[in-house]
C-alpha cells in the first residue's frame, strides 16, 4: 500500500519533469528551426533572416514624433526612406539621386534662401501609391503644426524654414516679468493686448509647385550655413493614411496648406489610427508586424523600395528587432536566438563579447562615440557663475580616472563638446592636444578659488583654511556650496559623488556639495528649462551628436533659450555663430572656427567634460558584409549591404 | 448567507475607496511634476515657447491646479467609468497598455499555480505519509533549501545551465519572434520559451506548500478519527485520501484559493529576469518612470482582487467545512 503512495507520488513529480523536459525538447527542435528563423529552413539553406537585440522597450510607435525610444527609432529608420538629402559612406551630406530628379537654390533678398526640389517620378510607397511632393510638403505640414503639439507630438520638423513661428503659432506672443510666454487658462498664446495669437494657414517657407516640385526656404538666420543640405532635408509621410481623405494640400501663393476642416476633431481619429497601424513606408524595409507579447518587430523588404542613394538595396529578407536584456544579451548572442547587437556600450558585456569573439562564436566591430558625458554648469547663478570655481571643480575630479572607471577601458577622457568619433577631431588633433587637460592638483584648485575672490570665511574675515570658502561679491558673502543634481539610478551620478562630493581635498579647498537626486526627467527639465528657479549649479548629462550637423549656435547665444548653461561669452557665442556661416563644401575653414570654437570652450568650461565612450556591435558568423558602422552611420545603414551566409 | 455576502461588499466598496484615497494622496506627494512627465520626451526637442504651451495644455487637461479633492473626485470619476487615465511612459490611454500584460500574466501564472499544486500536493501528502523518512527528511531539506533561496538565484543557475549551457530553453523572451505556424504550433512555441521561468516560478513556490500540505496531513493524519478508520479495517488509501486529506484540506484552501488569485499579479523578479511582458514588469516600469496614472490603476486592481479574494476565502470556509456556517 505505501509503495503505492510512493509510486504515485513519484509518478505525479516525475511527470511534470518529464512533461517540462518534453516541452523543452519538442521546441527546442522547432526553436533551432526558427531560430532557422535563425538557422535552417526545411530545405536545408540558411533563412535569409535576422534577429537583433535592442535593450530599450519598443512600444509599438515607429514614428519618432510622439516617442523616442531605441528600438522603436532604429526600425524607422528602415522603414522611413526617400529624404532629398542622404549620408554618404564619407558622411557627408548629398543630394540623394534616386529621390531628386532635379534640384536649385536661390538667394532672396531678405536673406532666406530657397532650396527648388523636382522629384523623380517613379518613387512609390510600400502598397505601390506614388510618392509625390504633396508627400514631401504635407508631412512638414503636419508635423509642423500646433494641431499634431495637442497629439503630443514634437511639431517641430519645419523648424528651420522661413514661416515657421507664425505657422506654429508662437510669433507675436507676448512674455511676463519672468519671461514666459503669456497663455490664457486654455492653453492659448496671448499677445501684449491679451488676445488670443492666431496662428497662420500658410506655411510661408514651403511651396507646393507642381505633383512632384516643391521648394523649402531657410530662415534668413540659418543662411548661409555649414550643414544647409541637412537643414533642407525632406521625408514624405503617406499624406492618405495621416489625414482624413477631405483634407488635401494646396498652395495660393502664399504658402502650402491644408484644405478643409484641419481640426483635431476631425482629424485625431485618423492621426492616431495611422501613428499605430502605418499604412504605407518609403524605405527599405516595411513593418510585418508588431507583437507586443514578444516585444518584437518584424520587417520584411520593400519591394517598391528603390536603394539608397547609390541604388543599394538590402538582401536580407527578414529582419526581427526584439527586446532583450542587458544582462542576458550576450547569452542571447551565444546561443544563436539573436544575431546582432548593436551599440554595446557597457564594458562588462564588451568584454564578454570580447571572449566570445576569440572564442570564435561571434564577430564584431567598434566605433567611437559622437557624443560625450559630462557635468552642466548653470553659468549665470551661484558659485558656477565663476569661471574659476568651475575651474577648481575640474582640478578637483581626477577625470582620467574617472573615465577609465566608467568606461572600463573602452572609451576615453575628452576635454570639449566633441567626441571622439567626430572628424572634427580627428582632423584638428593638435587643437585637441593643445588643450587644457585640467590634471588632478589640489594646489592649482586652490589656486583658481583665491585668484577668483574666494579667500573669505562665513564672517568676512580671512579664509583660515579650514570650513566653506566665501566670496565677497557685490556686498553679500556668496558661499562656495555648489547643489548639485543628478539623476537616479545612476553609475555616474554615483561615481561623481564618490570622486568628486565626498572627496576629501574638496573640503579641503574650501568647497561644500548638497547632492539633490531625482529623476533623469526631472533633472533634464531643470536643465533645459531651468523650472527649479536657479537652484541647481550643476547637472549631470551626456550628449550626442547622432548627425554630423555640430550646430552649437544656439546653445551659446547670449540670452538664447536653448542656452541652457546659460553662459555669456561674446567670443564663444561668435565663434559658435561662424562655424555654421562656412561655405557648406569648405572643411579647413569650418574646422578652423570649430578648433577656435573648442579651445575658448576649453578655457570657459562652461561644463566638465568626463568620457566618450567606444561603441561595439556583436553579431553571429552567419551575418556578413556589415561593416562600415558609425557614430553617424548606423546598423540601418550597413545592414544594407549585409546579407545571410547560406541564404539563397 | 446572501445577507453575509452583502455586508462584505459593502465593506469592499467602503475599504476600496478608502485605499483609493490613501493611495492618490500618497502618489500625489511624491516629488515630481506629472504634467512635466507627461511632455518630459519633448525636453530640447521643441523651443521653450512650445515646450510652456504644452506644459499648461497639460496641467489644464490633468486639472493640477485644481484643489486635490477635486483632482480625487475627477480621477475616481474616471475610474468608476473605466477611464484609467493616460500613461505617460507608453504615451497611451492605460487601459490599452494593461491588456497585453494582463494576458500574459494570466497566462504563464495559470501554468505556473497548476504545476505548483500538482508537485506540492501530492508530495506534501507523500512526505507526511511517509514522515521521518529518509525521503521525507531529504523532501525538508530540499524544501527548506528551496525555501530560502531567492528566487533570482535560482533563474540565474537555471538560465546558465539549462539556456546557456545545454540549450535547452531560450535565453529569454515569450516566443519566437515571427513564428510562422498554426495556433496550435504558437501555444506550443509560446510554452517552451516559458518553461524555464515557469520551472523558476515552481521551484521558488514549492518549498513554502510543500510543508504546509506535510503539516496539515501531519495534523489531520494524527487525529482519532484517523485511528477509529483504520481500526475500522478501511484501506489505508481510503484512510489517507477520503479522512485525512480532506481534513487537512480545510487550512490549505484558503492558500490555494490565494494562490489562483495571484494569477492576475505578475512576478516582478522573474518576469524582469526573463524578459516577460507581464504585469510585474508593467508595475515596476510605471512606478521606475513616475507613471502614476499606470501604477495607481495596477494597484487598485491588485487591491480589488485582494478584497475579492479575501471574501472568496472566507466564503470557501463554509463551503468546506461543514462545521463553519457563514450567517454575519
Amino acid at each position: 500500500m505505501s509503495m503505492k503512495h510512493k509510486i504515485t507520488s513519484l509518478l505525479l513529480a516525475a511527470s511534470m519533469l518529464v512533461g517540462l523536459a518534453a516541452c523543452g525538447n519538442d521546441n527546442g527542435s522547432s526553436s533551432t528551426s526558427d531560430s532557422s528563423t535563425s538557422s535552417e529552413s526545411n530545405t536545408g539553406t540558411v533563412a535569409n533572416q535576422i534577429v537583433i537585440g535592442n535593450t530599450t522597450d519598443p512600444t509599438g510607435d515607429v514614428k519618432a514624433y510622439w516617442t523616442n525610444g531605441a528600438l522603436d527609432a532604429s526600425v524607422n529608420n528602415l522603414v522611413h526612406g526617400y529624404s532629398t538629402v542622404a549620408l554618404n559612406n564619407e558622411s557627408e551630406y548629398i543630394i540623394d539621386p534616386v529621390v531628386v530628379k532635379e534640384h536649385s537654390f536661390t538667394d532672396n533678398e531678405d536673406g532666406t534662401r530657397t532650396m527648388t526640389v523636382t522629384l523623380n517620378d517613379n518613387l512609390k510607397w510600400s502598397n505601390g501609391d506614388p510618392i509625390t511632393a504633396k508627400d514631401y510638403v504635407g508631412g512638414i505640414l503636419l508635423f509642423s503644426s500646433p494641431l499634431i503639439v495637442e497629439t503630443g507630438a514634437t511639431g517641430d520638423l519645419g523648424y528651420y524654414f522661413e514661416g515657421y513661428d507664425a505657422y506654429n503659432g508662437t510669433e507675436g506672443v507676448a512674455t511676463d516679468e519672468e519671461g514666459n510666454l503669456v497663455v490664457d487658462e486654455n492653453g492659448n498664446f496671448l499677445d501684449a493686448n491679451g488676445n488670443i495669437v492666431e496662428t497662420a494657414k500658410e506655411f510661408s517657407g514651403v511651396h507646393l509647385i507642381d505633383e512632384y516640385t516643391f521648394s523649402v526656404t531657410m530662415k534668413a538666420e540659418y543662411v548661409p550655413s555649414f550643414f544647409e543640405l541637412a537643414y533642407f532635408s525632406a521625408s514624405p509621410e503617406y499624406m492618405k493614411g495621416w489625414l482624413p481623405e477631405d483634407i488635401d494640400i494646396a498652395d495660393d501663393g502664399n504658402g502650402a496648406y491644408f484644405t478643409g476642416d484641419f481640426t483635431l476633431d476631425h482629424v485625431g481619429e485618423t492621426i492616431e489610427d495611422m501613428r499605430w497601424n502605418l499604412k504605407a513606408f518609403s524605405g527599405p524595409y516595411v513593418v510585418e508586424s508588431y507583437d507586443p507579447t514578444t516585444l518584437a518587430y518584424t520587417l520584411q523588404i520593400n519591394e517598391e523600395w528603390l536603394g539608397n542613394f547609390e541604388g543599394q538595396k538590402p538582401s536580407i529578407e527578414t529582419i526581427i528587432y526584439k527586446k532583450v536584456l542587458q544582462e542576458t544579451m550576450m547569452d542571447e548572442l551565444r546561443t544563436g536566438s539573436v544575431d546582432l547587437l548593436h551599440g554595446v556600450a557597457d564594458g562588462a558585456t564588451i568584454t564578454e563579447g570580447l571572449d566570445m569573439a576569440d572564442e570564435g562564436l561571434a564577430q564584431y566591430l567598434s566605433y567611437d562615440r559622437n557624443g560625450y558625458g559630462f557635468i552642466s554648469f548653470v553659468c549665470d547663478n551661484g558659485p558656477t557663475q565663476f569661471v574659476e570655481v568651475r575651474h577648481a571643480i575640474a582640478y578637483l575630479l581626477d577625470r582620467n580616472e574617472f573615465a577609465k572607471q566608467f568606461t572600463q577601458g573602452f572609451g576615453s577622457l575628452v576635454h570639449g563638446p566633441y567626441g571622439t568619433g567626430m572628424w572634427m577631431t580627428a582632423a584638428a588633433s593638435d587643437t585637441i592636444a593643445s588643450l587644457n587637460s585640467y590634471a588632478y592638483s589640489l594646489d592649482n584648485a586652490i589656486a583658481e578659488l583665491e585668484a577668483g575672490g574666494w579667500t573669505l570665511d562665513a564672517n568676512g574675515n580671512e579664509y583660515s583654511g579650514t570650513g566653506v570658502r566665501y566670496k565677497d561679491v557685490n556686498g553679500t558673502l556668496m558661499p562656495l556650496k555648489i547643489n548639485w543634481a543628478c539623476s537616479e539610478n545612476n553609475s555616474v551620478s554615483d561615481m561623481i559623488a564618490t570622486m568628486l562630493v565626498e572627496n576629501p581635498d574638496v573640503t579641503t579647498a574650501g568647497f561644500e556639495f548638497e547632492r539633490t537626486v531625482m529623476t533623469f526627467d526631472e533633472m533634464l527639465t531643470g536643465h533645459y528649462y531651468n523650472m527649479e528657479e536657479d537652484y541647481y549649479n550643476m547637472y549631470n548629462l551626456a550628449s550626442d551628436f547622432p548627425s554630423p550637423v555640430y550646430d552649437q549656435n544656439l546653445a551659446y547665444q547670449i540670452g538664447s533659450t536653448s542656452n541652457y548653461s546659460h553662459i555669456a561669452d561674446e567670443e564663444l557665442a561668435t565663434l559658435a555663430r561662424e562655424m555654421l556661416l562656412c561655405d557648406s563644401s569648405d572643411n579647413d575653414a569650418f574646422l578652423e572656427k570649430w578648433s577656435a570654437f573648442i579651445a575658448r570652450w576649453n578655457e570657459l568650461l562652461p561644463a566638465l567634460p568626463l568620457y566618450s565612450n567606444q561603441y561595439f556591435d556583436f553579431f553571429s558568423e552567419k551575418l556578413q558584409g556589415y561593416e562600415g558602422v558609425s557614430g553617424y552611420r548606423g546598423e540601418y545603414d550597413a545592414l544594407l549591404y549585409a546579407y545571410v551566409e547560406g541564404a539563397e | 448567507m446572501l445577507k453575509y455576502i452583502g455586508k462584505r461588499l459593502f465593506y469592499i466598496v467602503c475599504v476600496f475607496f478608502i485605499i483609493s484615497i490613501i493611495f492618490f494622496f500618497l502618489y500625489n506627494a511624491i516629488p515630481g511634476d506629472r504634467a512635466m512627465m507627461q511632455i518630459a520626451h519633448l525636453q530640447g526637442k521643441v523651443s521653450e515657447e512650445q515646450f510652456q504651451r504644452m506644459y499648461q495644455d497639460v496641467r489644464n487637461q490633468l486639472g493640477l491646479d485644481d484643489p486635490a479633492i477635486v483632482q480625487y473626485g475627477k480621477w475616481m470619476g474616471g475610474i468608476l467609468t473605466g477611464d484609467f487615465g493616460f500613461s505617460t511612459f507608453y504615451k497611451q490611454d492605460v487601459i490599452d497598455v494593461v491588456v497585453d500584460p494582463m494576458k500574459n500574466t494570466i497566462f504563464i501564472n495559470v501554468f505556473s499555480v497548476i504545476l505548483a499544486l500538482a508537485v506540492t500536493i501530492p508530495l506534501g501528502i507523500f512526505c507526511a505519509v511517509k514522515k521521518n523518512s529518509a525521503f521525507d527528511k531529504g523532501v525538508q531539506v530540499a524544501t527548506i533549501v528551496g525555501y530560502s533561496v531567492p528566487v533570482f538565484i535560482i533563474g540565474l543557475v537555471c538560465i546558465f545551465v539549462f539556456a546557456v549551457k545545454l540549450g535547452w530553453f531560450p535565453v529569454s523572451g515569450m516566443g519566437t519572434p515571427n513564428f510562422q505556424g498554426t495556433p496550435w504550433e504558437a501555444f506550443w512555441d509560446k510554452l517552451y520559451y516559458l518553461c524555464l521561468p515557469l520551472i523558476v516560478m515552481t521551484l521558488g513556490s514549492l518549498g513554502g506548500m510543500t510543508r504546509y500540505v506535510r503539516a496539515a496531513m501531519i495534523d489531520a493524519l494524527g487525529q482519532d478519527y484517523i485511528r477509529t478508520a483504520r481500526a475500522k479495517g478501511l484501506r489505508e488509501k481510503v484512510v489517507i485520501f477520503s479522512h485525512a486529506w480532506r481534513n487537512a484540506l480545510l487550512p490549505v484552501v484558503t492558500l490555494i484559493i490565494g494562490w489562483f488569485l495571484s494569477i492576475f499579479s505578475g512576478s516582478l523578479m522573474i518576469e524582469n529576469m526573463f524578459g516577460l511582458n507581464g504585469m510585474g514588469k508593467l508595475y515596476i516600469t510605471a512606478l521606475m518612470n513616475q507613471d502614476y496614472d499606470l501604477a495607481m490603476a495596477v494597484q487598485l486592481f491588485y487591491v480589488v482582487i485582494s478584497l475579492v479574494g479575501n471574501l472568496l476565502v472566507d466564503l470557501s470556509y463554509g463551503i468546506v467545512d461543514p462545521r463553519v456556517r457563514i450567517t454575519e
